[in-house]
């Protein structure tokens, strides 16, 4: 009985952790954007609220519990790296915070993507064959450095300015389906 | 590049800076401060992490090779994600562990990059730091090679063992270089180009990083090396596409002059953490005591901007002065006051020290060989049908009839003196200003003469710079009416009046007709291009009929350089 119940509860936390994660994890990546940091604060997030799943009252906010822990593990996280001084101030993430929920939910993250398909096809092959290095086969700037013949900080000029080119194109598009 | 496209490259050169761990404090304090203060920063900031997140695990660089999976409605992602952390069928877990979930989520490839994980993979946290700081004192990184010294002018250099000339290749993580005297040019692989002053100590750190210890540069940044920094013993200067200029003095203080463009000037003196912003036109001192900055002017003559060993041009964005090469020197103050040359008898330079009696034009164009720069002089008279200008046969038509007469020469100066009326020595005045002097030099041509200039040859000297423009003013002097000998004489009958023109290639550019010593002077502002040859300046006698008392001058004739 107490399997099935634990079967149930693993089923039910999936069901509401699957279609919301990205959102969980965007949320964590926002206010720490050094991507290996906020992928250790998303698993002790994932952690905790499977450990607290109980606590969760149902049919309320599962994003708004989620990002509240993670929110709480940002914190912790900060503390044990006191010294380093590369985290946003409560200021900084406050204002991260309301800027992200000002956005209207999962469909403007649905839609961003979408959108974002569509720019990364008007990109270059030059410019596709990088961002397939780097996002697809994971390689890191060294090995895209190694593959191309190009300096580090080549590679990453490169890699900023592909962004900065989907920045734009996304934006454009966004506005023009009165996302923004 | 619009101001928003600047601002775009900006935040998305931060933002992934910090997703891949390679941010440092002052990038970082860069990304919070446009963050703290610019919605757009916050709105696209946002993007950009959702950009990322997306590539990383949206399949999106798949989806677009493999048109079949866009619109299929599989949710990739889910079903990734709960093969990732379902729990395994067979866990018999009879209270949750959080294990559980961690066990499954910790095999992800991500933790290779992890800081984390590469220390747990260690035999003890203590060896592996202990490793690494071993191999970074015993084994230093190699540096590459990231620049080339492109030319140098009285360049010497007191780097002992180290060879250093033009075409040096310098490399990246090597001890500072001396420049003790001259200037030298360096020219990064990103073609970013750095102009040095000596004496300075300048170190490359990276390949688009270098640090002054002191001494001055200037700095003119492409496209292509946005972002590259120089750095100070106690500031961080960021370029944001721009041309600035940096002088360090050796007790510590920092001034930085922005001229084109936009840069951040990023400093942490005593606890004053300084993220400022500048634009073209100001400048900023830093005070290495006590980290303060203030405003300064702006100075845009004080920094050597371009070199060029062939032609021996050290330019620090000064423009170029006719009237010195009408007194025979290089456009940049060589030239002598008083110095010119006669329109009808140019073999040479002369000294124009007294005034003359009236002289008798000989309706030739006279080229002159005295200096590359004049192409030839001429008196100007339609009577005779078009007037040829130039050495390559060009003319105007629309020169007036005179009396074919002129009155001493064509000189770097404007004075008169003599005459009927023994009118004493004196300097040409427009609106109050005296000129004819080296703070406000003039090119003295009274009526009828008319003189051309080869900008290809100066073009040729001065390669590395542009011809934009030619500024001047033009008027009678205002002075014939300070002598009561004048006023009560021949100006009660008779107000001279002269005509000046501009012309390009024969072609008239500006024109200003029956001018009197009462008008005010005018302003001149042609625009040039590289296919401009001929510049002729020409003041002739107006309708009046007479050249007596045409006290003309160009004032301030001076051409206009940008940076090729």
């Amino acid at each position: 009985m107490q399997e099935f119940n634990e079967k149930n509860k693993a089923k039910k936390f999936m069901s509401l952790l699957v279609p919301n994660q990205r959102r969980i994890h965007a949320f964590i990546a926002y206010l720490v954007p050094n991507r290996s940091d906020a992928e250790d604060i998303l698993q002790d997030t994932l952690s905790e609220m499977w450990n607290k799943f109980d606590t969760y009252e149902e049919n309320s906010n599962f994003v708004a519990w989620g990002t509240a822990i993670a929110r709480f593990k940002i914190m912790s996280h900060q503390k044990r790296h006191r010294s380093s001084r590369l985290y946003f101030d409560l200021s900084t993430m406050d204002l991260l915070q309301t800027e992200a929920e000002s956005k209207k939910g999962s469909r403007y993250l649905e839609m961003q993507i979408d959108i974002l398909k569509r720019c990364v096809k008007k990109m270059s092959d030059k410019e596709k064959e990088y961002l397939g290095l780097r996002y697809e086969k994971r390689l890191t700037f060294r090995g895209i450095s190694e593959e191309f013949g190009i300096s580090m900080q080549g590679v990453h000029k490169a890699i900023s300015l592909i962004h900065a080119q989907l920045l734009r194109c996304v934006r454009f598009n966004m506005q023009a389906e009165d996302l923004l | 590049m619009s101001n928003h496209d600047s601002f775009f490259k900006e935040i998305a050169y931060l933002t992934c800076l910090s997703i891949e761990g390679k941010i440092d404090e002052d990038h970082f304090a860069r990304l919070e401060n446009l963050l703290q203060t610019k919605p757009l920063a916050r709105e696209c900031y946002l993007m950009l992490i959702n950009n990322d997140l997306c590539l990383h695990d949206c399949d999106v660089i798949r989806c677009f090779s493999d048109e079949s999976l866009i619109d299929s409605g599989i949710d990739l992602q889910g079903l990734a994600d709960y093969e990732r952390i379902a729990p395994a069928i067979e866990i018999p877990q009879k209270e949750p562990q959080p294990e559980l979930i961690q066990s499954v989520q910790r095999q992800k490839v991500v933790f290779a990059f992890s800081k984390r994980s590469l220390f747990t993979l260690a035999v003890s946290v203590a060896a592996i730091l202990f490793f690494v700081i071993f191999l970074r004192v015993t084994s230093p990184q190699p540096g590459k090679e990231v620049a080339i010294i492109s030319d140098s002018i009285h360049a010497k250099w007191a780097n002992d063992g180290v060879p250093v000339s033009n075409g040096s290749r310098l490399m990246d993580n090597t001890p500072p270089l001396l420049l003790r005297e001259g200037y030298a040019e360096l020219l990064f692989d990103n073609h970013a180009q750095i102009t040095i002053q000596g004496p300075a100590e300048f170190q490359i750190l990276e390949s688009d990083m270098i640090k002054l210890n002191y001494g001055r540069l200037y700095s003119v940044i492409p496209p292509e090396a946005y972002g590259f920094q120089v750095s100070t013993p106690h500031s961080k200067i960021i370029d944001l596409g721009t041309e600035f200029g940096v002088k360090q003095d050796m007790d510590g203080d920092t001034e930085i002059h922005v001229l084109k463009g936009k840069t951040v000037l990023v400093s942490g003196i005593k606890g004053k953490k300084i993220n400022i912003e500048l634009s073209e036109g100001q400048a900023r001192k830093l005070d290495g005591a006590t980290g303060s900055v203030r405003k300064i002017a702006c100075n845009r003559d004080s920094l050597i901007r371009q070199i060029d060993s062939k032609s021996g041009l050290i330019w620090k964005g000064q423009s170029f002065s006719l009237a010195d090469v009408v007194g025979d020197g290089n456009g940049f103050g060589t030239g002598a006051i008083d110095k010119g040359i006669d329109p009808v008898d140019p073999a040479e330079f002369k000294i124009f020290a007294k005034g003359t009696d009236a002289l008798q034009g000989d309706a030739e164009y006279h080229p002159f060989a005295g200096h590359p720069y004049i192409d030839g002089v001429f008196v100007p008279n339609g009577e005779f049908g078009p007037v040829q200008i130039s050495s390559e046969g060009h003319q105007f038509i629309d020169f007036p009839v005179t009396d074919n007469q002129y009155w001493s020469g064509i000189f770097n100066g404007a004075w008169h003196e003599g005459g009927g009326y023994k009118i004493p020595r004196h300097n040409f005045r427009l609106d109050g200003a005296i000129y004819g002097t080296i703070s406000n030099p003039a090119i003295c041509m009274h009526a009828n003469q008319g003189i051309t200039f080869d900008l290809n040859a100066i073009r040729s000297k001065t390669n590395v710079l542009d011809i934009t423009r030619f500024t001047a003013k033009v008027g009678l002097s205002e002075s014939v009416f300070d002598h009561a000998s004048l006023r009560l004489g021949p100006l009660k009958v008779r107000v001279p009046k002269a005509s000046f023109y501009v012309l390009i290639d024969g072609q008239v550019k500006f024109e200003a007709v029956d001018r009197g010593p009462e008008d005010k002077p005018l302003d001149i502002g042609i625009e040039l291009s590289e296919s401009d040859r001929f510049l002729t300046l020409v003041a002739s006698q107006g309708s009046d009929g007479e050249n007596t008392y045409d006290w003309a001058l160009f004032a301030e004739p001076f051409l206009h350089f940008e940076m090729r």
